[in-house]
């Protein structure tokens, strides 16, 4: 199973994502990236990400992810 | 089809949508953009079966975008919205995604009204060298009733995403438009945005008395060289507008795979 930072790496391979500590403000993730994102987090770890939940703030770096998948049960 | 009143209430709806399964979209605001569609009053929402639609009101028809968790589904819902409006969506992915997604829009009325495909830049090629060409400025907040109307005449409003005055207006203010001048006339103009390391070409465009004179390229030197810390440039054109796609791909930018295919339904 692909890790986050394999996913990213293979939506944007260009940034070094584990580097920043905002995606969004540093220009590495645009929105259309973010819908990408939440729809690979879906089917790699079988989720169903909330419409609620799909903010910047919770997919802004590595660490908001992590959080992010701990809430629908996933560890990283 | 109701106003939206507020961000919560869309992302309410956006959750209903969701729990039929995953979610195929073409919204991707930012979320400023969406604070200030909703403020404006320009954002509607029509549930119909499953699908969620999320209209925007820009001058005399309605952007369409939509949420849903499978392509067939939408067919029975676009029979839903009126007829009296004259509706553009644009269906972004790759082409065998997009055109699964489109046929569904056919059969719905809709006709196809051309291609953008995304150009991008990641190593920096076509980067120019600092440049101090004194005639390359900033645009300020007088010029944007004359960018605007300069754009509305030359661009397909239907699919380029066309800034209107007050939009022009907020660029300028933040820098964000250079230009050349000849006389009291506006010879060239480059809109672009930066986030962080990445920025998007909006708008390039030369007027026509001004053109094969380099206002483009010098227009274009200076904004890869005010954007030295830029990783990735990207921009949208129109596929047929072979003129253009040459003169990026002279600069380095090259077609990404993503496209966007623009259908558009008459109002009848």
């Amino acid at each position: 199973m692909k890790t986050v930072l394999e996913l990213l790496k293979g939506i944007r391979p260009e940034f070094d994502f584990t580097k920043s500590e905002d995606f969004i403000a540093d220009g590495m993730l645009d929105s259309y990236d973010l819908m990408t994102l939440i729809s690979e987090l879906d089917q790699t770890y079988g989720i169903s990400i909330n419409g609620t939940d799909i903010l910047p703030e919770n997919v802004k770096n590595l660490a908001a992810i992590t959080r992010l998948l701990q809430k629908y049960g996933i560890e990283q | 089809m109701n106003q939206l009143p507020s961000v919560a209430a869309l992302h309410e709806q956006m959750d209903r949508a969701r729990r039929a399964g995953p979610l195929m979209t073409n919204f991707y605001p930012t979320q400023d953009k969406l604070q200030r569609w909703i403020e404006e009053g320009t954002l509607f929402s029509m549930t119909a079966g499953t699908a969620l639609f999320v209209l925007r009101r820009d001058r005399d028809f309605l952007h369409l975008y939509y949420m849903a968790s499978r392509a067939a589904d939408l067919v029975p819902a676009l029979h839903e919205l009126s007829s009296n409006e004259t509706l553009t969506v644009d269906v972004l992915g790759k082409r065998a995604q997009v055109d699964e997604i489109a046929e569904q829009f056919v059969n719905a009325g809709f006709r196809g009204h051309c291609v953008l495909h995304r150009m991008t830049m990641t190593n920096g090629a076509g980067l120019a060298p600092a440049t101090d060409d004194p005639e390359v400025v900033f645009a300020d907040a007088d010029d944007a009733a004359a960018l605007a109307s300069m754009l509305e005449a030359a661009l397909d409003r239907y699919a380029e995403q066309i800034p209107d005055e007050d939009e022009m207006k907020r660029a300028a203010a933040e820098r964000k438009v250079l230009v050349i001048r000849s006389d009291a006339a506006i010879a060239g103009m480059l809109f672009f945005e930066v986030t962080g390391q990445s920025s998007l070409l909006r708008h390039w465009l030369v007027d026509v008395a001004h053109r094969d004179r380099r206002v483009g390229a010098r227009l274009m030197r200076r904004y890869f060289s005010d954007c030295k810390d830029v990783r990735r440039f990207t921009l949208w054109v129109i596929s047929d507008n072979d003129n253009a796609i040459d003169r990026y791909r002279h600069y380095g930018y090259h077609q990404d795979g993503l496209i966007d295919q623009v259908l558009m339904r008459r109002a009848s």
